[in-house]
């Protein structure tokens, strides 16, 4: 038998199936604790902001719609949770003030990287991730490490797609200065 | 080994949770009456924006600065000097606030947030200066002459009072005097117009009794010295119906 998807068991949960939700748990547990330790750094407790998200996602599930991908639904509540915390520690730059944002990037589109090259990427980010900009380091992790694309990207952190393709070309100009002239 | 364990410390702890009933499900009706709540804020938010807009629409009509313009560089000095700029830092405050609950919509965090924002301005300003074309101002100013609008009267009394500019009066030309006329206003007192070679006369030389007029001057003791005079279709119901 076919394993259910996500959408399905998140439609078992919002009918009442309590017990799904260990499911969906099991599913996302190990991402999550990944995005966690990549994009906070190991700064924050992610045993504690892990729990807090899934009891946020449960308490939240009904809002869910099950016609849509429950994986962004599920990181959302993750970004907010771990942006919570980088803001009680230190300033993160307010959203709506965010030049990114604001103007449309008309030369910000997605880039084909070969398989080769996003693992290199991603050995360089692993290496280098602390020297990044947390408002570049959120959009690497989710490309190279989370294997997410620009739209599901865009819904996690609800900014406009060509901002991610321009917040991924910094990123990577980031990781570049931080590790010297490599080619990149 | 000692990761798998914490693993399944958070899965147990947050099924636990649930299980003992300490954590429970938000009803999907909350998540209903929420969305509408947001919705309706947008749309009191929205409505707040074209009424104020059009009320400075009004207003600018009301003290007769749309014609100032047309007065040249002089002309667009009062009309900056005089605009209702109150009622701008009020539209930029909700359009602000408006902004920030736009967001949370799909369709607005996709795009640049120029373009909600353009999108946004554009709408309030068509709809605005749509809503300044019906009589609810004119109404609502009506009330407030009459003393039947108790909250808004003030406000309306500001914004809507045709006289609270001083160097802008409206009236009728009773009579024709050497170098210039004499001018009723609404509220029935006069006042001297003198028309000198630097008064500026876009589309009409010659006043005669009868003739609605816009004057620009500052009114001294001699008279009002007029910088630009036009003629007009309409004038505004004075501030006071006792009057």
């Amino acid at each position: 038998m076919a394993e259910k998807s996500d959408e399905e068991i998140a439609a078992q949960v919002q009918g009442g199936n309590e017990e799904s939700f260990g499911i969906l748990i099991g599913r996302y547990e190990a991402k999550l604790a990944r995005y966690a330790r990549r994009f906070l750094l190991g700064k924050e407790d992610a045993k504690d902001l892990l729990q807090e998200i899934f009891v946020k996602a449960y308490v939240n599930i009904k809002s869910f719609d099950v016609k849509r991908k429950f994986s962004p639904w599920i990181y959302r509540i993750a970004h907010n949770e771990f942006i919570n915390a980088i803001q009680k520690r230190e300033r993160f730059p307010s959203i709506s003030l965010d030049p990114d944002i604001l103007f449309p990037h008309p030369v910000a589109k997605e880039t084909a990287d070969s398989p080769s090259k996003k693992k290199e990427l991603r050995d360089l980010l692993q290496r280098s991730l602390d020297k990044i900009d947390a408002k570049y380091r959120e959009p690497l992790v989710l490309y190279y490490f989370e294997d997410m694309d620009y739209k599901q990207i865009s819904e996690v952190l609800q900014v406009p797609v060509s901002t991610i393709g321009v917040r991924l070309k910094r990123g990577r100009a980031a990781l570049k200065e931080s590790v010297g002239e490599i080619e990149i | 080994m000692e990761n798998k364990n914490e693993k399944n410390n958070i899965r147990e702890k947050v099924m636990e949770a649930i299980q003992s009933g300490k954590v429970k499900m938000k009803p999907r009706w909350r998540f209903v009456l929420n969305s509408s709540l947001f919705i309706l804020g947008v749309f009191i938010i929205l409505f707040l924006l074209l009424y104020l807009v059009s009320l400075m629409a009004f207003s600018v009509r009301q003290t007769g600065l749309d014609f100032a313009p047309g007065f040249g560089g002089r002309g667009w000095i009062y009309f900056l000097r005089y605009f209702p700029w109150l009622l701008i830092l009020l539209c930029l405050i909700f359009l602000g606030i408006l902004e920030v609950l736009v967001k949370k919509f799909a369709f607005a965090y996709k795009k640049p947030l120029l373009y909600s924002v353009l999108g946004i301005i554009v709408i309030v300003i068509g709809g605005g200066l749509a809503m300044a074309q019906t009589p609810l101002h004119g109404g609502l100013y009506g009330f407030a002459r009459k003393n039947h609008l108790p909250l808004a009267e003030p406000f309306y009394r500001h914004f809507g009072m045709p006289n609270q500019v001083d160097d802008i009066h409206r009236g009728t030309v009773i009579e024709d005097i050497q170098g210039g006329f004499i001018l009723q206003n609404p509220i029935g007192s006069t006042s001297t117009v003198l028309i000198s070679s630097s008064t500026g006369l876009p589309f009409e030389t010659e006043f005669s009794p009868g003739d609605r007029v816009i004057v620009f001057g500052e009114e001294t003791t001699s008279g009002i010295r007029a910088f630009g005079i036009r003629k007009i279709m309409v004038l505004p119901l004075p501030p006071d119906d006792s009057n």
